[in-house]
């Protein structure tokens, strides 16, 4: 099985690497945006942050990385780097996993609103956060 | 004592917590490393640097007796697993340090955890984490379940 693992670095990344035993036997291509404390090995794209032109430039890169890639399956800790992976991942026809950041306690972040509409599963890490969604996402255990 | 300070890797500074741990670290009584981000604040006597390798702060972690940090949930989950205690501070909306207050909703959440200590820049930092040394806190209490959840989420058809 092909996994996509994407997350922005720092404290999303540190996340998902967290939970690398879940994949471990899997091919795995782990994304991260550029930024200090990245694991070796991984493929790092632009950050994108609170800036909407590095968003679309984002789509374009990750329409490439998915198509090249062929995912079984996209995993993500977050943040807004999610949308991109998702959005293609979906439409090249992965099962798609978000799992909103931990900080997220009892609101729901603007890309967790957005793909919980999308993704085939979105978890929360607390179950005190199930009520943001409004029935679309589950908790299954968290991080912290 | 071996004091490790973070404000995460997140594009915006941490001054107001670099400001106030001044007076504590000019003291130079206990040892400060501090991974300073964007902020531009210089603590005095501390061996400072924006950021850390991985490798590093896994290093530096290892030798600390204290952790200082903003409460972003990469460092909230390692200060438990490595078994450090940890004064969090916080990043709040109204001083421009983060886009919103989550980091106020993880402290409410992780609030009675052992080891844990929670601040404002407007206390004094120096007492509060004098309350934690030598406390240690717990791991992560549901990571188990969670890797196990993703892993068979994963090998459904």
């Amino acid at each position: 099985m092909n996994i996509l693992l994407v997350a922005s670095h720092g404290g999303h990344c540190a996340e998902l690497l967290s939970l690398r035993e879940a994949w471990e036997g899997h091919k795995q291509l782990m994304v991260v945006t550029q930024g200090a404390g990245n694991p070796p090995g991984v493929l790092e794209v632009d950050p994108i942050g609170e800036d909407l032109w590095s968003l679309l430039k984002a789509f374009v890169r990750f329409r490439r990385i998915v198509a090249e890639f062929q995912p079984d399956a996209v995993v993500s800790t977050g943040a807004e780097v999610a949308l991109p992976a998702m959005f293609w991942g979906r439409l090249y026809g992965a099962r798609t996993l978000y799992i909103e950041c931990s900080a997220r306690v009892r609101s729901a972040s603007l890309t967790g609103r957005i793909l919980s509409r999308w993704v085939t599963a979105c978890w929360v890490q607390w179950p005190t956060a199930l009520g943001a969604f409004k029935g679309r996402a589950r908790f299954h255990g968290g991080t912290v | 004592m071996r004091v490790l300070v973070t404000v995460g890797t997140h594009q915006r500074g941490f001054d107001a917590l670099l400001n106030s741990l001044e007076p504590w670290a000019s003291k130079g009584r206990d040892s400060f490393v501090v991974q300073a981000g964007a902020s531009t604040t210089v603590l005095p006597g501390a061996r400072q640097q924006a950021w850390f390798t991985r490798e590093e702060f896994a290093k530096e972690l290892a030798l600390a007796d204290l952790v200082v940090a903003h409460l972003g949930c990469g460092i909230a989950r390692e200060v438990q697993v490595a078994g450090k205690p940890c004064l969090f501070v916080p990043r709040r909306q109204e001083r421009g340090e983060h886009i919103d207050d989550h980091q106020e909703e993880l402290r409410e959440a992780l609030g009675g955890r052992t080891g844990l200590g929670f601040a404002s820049p407007d206390d004094d930092l120096e007492a509060m984490a004098g309350c934690l040394v030598g406390t240690r806190p717990l791991p992560p209490p549901w990571q188990s379940d969670l890797v196990r959840a993703v892993r068979s989420w994963l090998t459904q058809s």
